[in-house]
Formats: structure tokens, sequence, C-alpha cells
């Protein structure tokens, strides 16, 4: 393996550069979009091993390579096919929760009634240390 | 300090190849873990000052 070692990694002409710490720190460390309804299937992901099915709403979403800790930010989303709502975004979204551990995010949905539920579309991201 | 220029990093294998600019454009530019309750409190951060 093969691994280039510099401070700043910048464009060709000099105009546009980041540090290695802010693009290693800036980048996701795992994503995720996956249908919790029915039989939980991931469309696509980065850094997912598995997910696990903990009942009507509750998903554990599983890491491939655990983070550091649990301090990292994570993020997530619910949200069903149905087009169009108050807001006007195009898909309606929920309540949710989240518990952060170093190899698993667990992730926990609402209706807007409060009632536990599973989506069609459930995304989510990462952002920290990674191990 | 270095600093390595170029337009487009790929893998050793030649895949998973993205450009400079879409990495700079495309990644957080902070993030935080915080304890909010009582005194607030920072588990984890990025680019944040306090």
């Amino acid at each position: 393996m093969s691994a280039i070692r510099a401070d700043n990694f910048g464009n060709r002409a000099g105009t546009s550069s980041i540090t290695a710490d802010a693009m290693l720190q800036g980048t996701a460390k795992a994503w995720w979009n996956f249908n919790s309804t029915g039989a939980v299937a991931m469309r696509d992901s980065f850094n997912i091993a598995s997910l696990t099915d903990n009942g009507v709403g509750a998903v554990q979403v599983n890491f491939t390579a655990a983070m550091s800790n649990a301090n990292f930010r994570g993020s997530q989303h619910a949200a069903s096919n149905t087009p169009g709502n108050s807001s006007g975004t195009g898909t309606i979204f929920n309540q949710t929760v989240s518990l952060f551990y170093q190899a698993q995010y667990y992730v926990s949905n609402f209706t807007g009634a409060g009632l536990t539920s599973d989506y069609p579309n459930v995304v989510g991201d990462v952002l920290g240390d990674p191990a | 300090m270095s600093t390595l220029r170029t337009n487009t990093l790929t893998d050793a294998a030649g895949g998973n190849s993205m450009p400079v600019a879409d990495i700079n454009q495309g990644r957080a530019k902070a993030w935080y873990n915080l304890n909010g309750t009582g005194t607030i409190t920072a588990r984890d951060t990025f680019n944040k000052r306090n």
C-alpha cells in the first residue's frame, strides 16, 4: 500500500488547497441509504458492514471500521416516498433519535405523532476520528 | 510545510478518483458532538473555537 504524506493538498494552479487535517477531519467516515420497511435493505453505503433490525423504527448501523471513540458527529433522516408537504421539500421528514457507539450507530424513527415507524428512505452520515 | 499539487487524487489501483476541488467543496467545514445539558461541554469537535 502506498501513502502520500503532505501537509496540504492543492490544485495544480495553486489557487485552491486544503490541509491534510481538514481533509481527514472533514470527510465522512461512513454514510448510508437504506430501506427500513419490511426486511431492512441497504441501497448504498460506505464503511457499513451490516444493518440490524431492532424492531419498528429501530435499526442498528454496524461500522466496518470502528470509530476511535463514541464522540463522533452523526446525523440521519428518515423520509417517506410521498412527495410534497407543508415545507415543500418533496419528502416528509419525521422525528428521529440517534445513539452513538464506537462501532455502531443506532437510529430510531418516529411519525410526526411520536409513534415508532419504518421508512423507505433512511439516510445518514458520520464525521469524526477513525480508529 | 509541504504542499502536494494535483487536480485529482486516485488510489494506487487507479480507482476512487476524486478532484481536489470536489474534496474541498464536499467536505464538512466543521462538526461537533456536544453535551447540551447543564454546562455545555464539547466531547469532540473540528474547527469549532468555543
